[in-house]
């Protein structure tokens, strides 16, 4: 492996787990970081299903890109082509895994068909297109974005299971109280920033 | 020019056509074996997702009971008549479960001390000593309990709420939404309870309110099953020991050792 290929392993993994992380720094994914952060079990397998989505949009979206899109001068049709694959590549999978793997189904199952068209994943893929990455860089970005929002998700529903059980002025309990907390975690995160100088 | 609109239609329209056969072969070969019965208890379920089951939704209550690893009378909500139809899904004897009702442990005769003329809730009145009633313990009147009933099942009737039990579904927001906690649940088809909960003895009970348990120990002398206990200066009566024999009833000289009956 050349030098010029580990550098861009690191920049690509650790730029997009910390410095541009998903949800803190490019508020993408925001309606799950929020809707299933209440617990720490329930943020865990929201987090695996969301890697391995985005690992899959990913591939699937720079083939479709790469070998139906470019060839026919069709750029501009990639959110709608990218949605479209996305979706019906992960119904395919699922349907695959219920009856293949009932135990991982019944882990991730309920996560998938939420995570499918979430916004967050379509970033993924088309950050990809923006960045002009391969197809092994398009994945790394894309399972690095998932460790991302893992990492972020999971630190904050480790900080929402214990303000649940502290003393917050009344008018604060629940949302307002977590979307401050998440707006301090960004903040904290935005340190990150300049590790590449 | 034709083929720069056709090329956009048959690319798009190819990765649906291609998606859409590969999803329905693969709900054919993947298919997998659903209990039809799950479905159909699922279906007579109210779908309130309460967890008085214990299950952590409908849905996995539907999957217990049909494959019999749960009672089919644990819903609240949906009571007698669901339980009956989920007997008759899956061929089973049904028990009628045991509901709860719900009532309010007050019929206040009190004075007023002071005219209240704020906030018209209980929540609010509470706030100033207790109300401006004599007891401290008594039913405010503002119905917090009637605005947090989603079912209509509570009217106010002599300034105290009557819980209509053919329309409550026992979901309790009501005892949650009295500040004094007056609205309790009680158990069996029917009773007798005590309509007071004055903690205050005889002497001061008396004088706050004609309707109020001076702990005078009648009652619990009255009873033979030993059911009958004045507890902080109030008679609780215990509803597993009572055999609602009714001599309690009698004796009460303050007349509020109550009746309630699950069917009016």
């Amino acid at each position: 492996m050349s030098s010029e290929t580990f550098k861009l392993i690191i920049y690509i993994s650790f730029g997009t787990i910390l410095m541009n992380n998903f949800v803190l720094s490019n508020f993408l994914g925001i309606c799950p970081f929020l809707g299933v952060s209440k617990r720490l079990d329930s943020a865990m397998g929201m987090s695996v299903a969301v890697i391995f989505v985005m690992i899959i949009a990913s591939i699937i979206t720079n083939l479709a890109y790469n070998y139906l899109l470019l060839p026919n001068d069709l750029e501009y049709l990639q959110t709608i082509t990218f949605i479209l694959v996305i979706a019906g590549f992960v119904q395919l999978i699922e349907l695959f895994m219920k009856k293949t793997l009932p135990g991982l189904y019944m882990t991730l199952g309920i996560y998938l068909p939420l995570i499918t068209t979430n916004c967050a994943i379509l970033g993924v893929a088309l950050i990809n297109v923006q960045e002009d990455y391969n197809l092994w860089q398009s994945t790394l970005y894309g399972a690095s974005a998932g460790v991302g929002f893992m990492l972020a998700t999971i630190i904050f529903a480790g900080i929402r299971e214990r303000l649940d059980s502290s003393d917050i002025p009344k008018f604060f309990k629940g949302l307002p109280i977590a979307l401050i907390t998440a707006a301090f975690l960004s903040l904290a995160f935005s340190g990150f920033k300049g590790i590449f100088g | 020019m034709l083929e720069n609109i056709m090329m956009p239609i048959y690319i798009v329209g190819g990765i649906g056509l291609f998606f859409a056969l590969a999803l329905t072969i693969a709900g054919r070969v993947f298919e997998v074996e659903v209990n039809e019965d799950v479905q159909r208890v699922r279906d007579v379920l109210p779908g309130a997702n309460c967890g008085a089951c214990g299950y952590a939704g409908c849905d996995l209550y539907a999957q217990a009971v049909a494959e019999r690893k749960a009672e089919p009378n644990l819903c609240t909500p949906g009571g007698p008549s669901t339980a009956e139809k989920i007997g008759e899904i899956l061929g089973l004897d049904v028990d009628a479960p045991d509901m709860p009702v719900l009532k309010t442990l007050c019929c206040p005769d009190t004075k007023q001390v002071f005219e209240y003329s704020g906030i018209q809730t209980c929540q609010a009145a509470v706030m100033n000593y207790m109300g401006e009633g004599t007891c401290t313990y008594a039913c405010l009147g503002f119905g917090d309990c009637v605005a947090a009933c989603q079912y209509g099942a509570i009217k106010m009737q002599d300034n105290i709420p009557i819980i209509d039990p053919e329309l409550c579904t026992r979901c309790g927001l009501c005892v949650k939404a009295c500040p004094k906690n007056l609205i309790q649940y009680l158990d069996g088809d029917f009773g007798y309870y005590v309509a007071c909960v004055n903690k205050e003895i005889g002497r001061v009970t008396n004088r706050s309110c004609k309707n109020g348990c001076i702990a005078c120990m009648l009652c619990v002398k009255a009873c033979e099953y030993d059911a009958i206990h004045v507890i902080d200066n109030v008679a609780i009566i215990d509803q597993e020991k009572c055999t609602r024999c009714g001599k309690c009833y009698d004796v009460c000289p303050k007349d509020i050792i109550k009746m309630f009956c699950a069917k009016h």
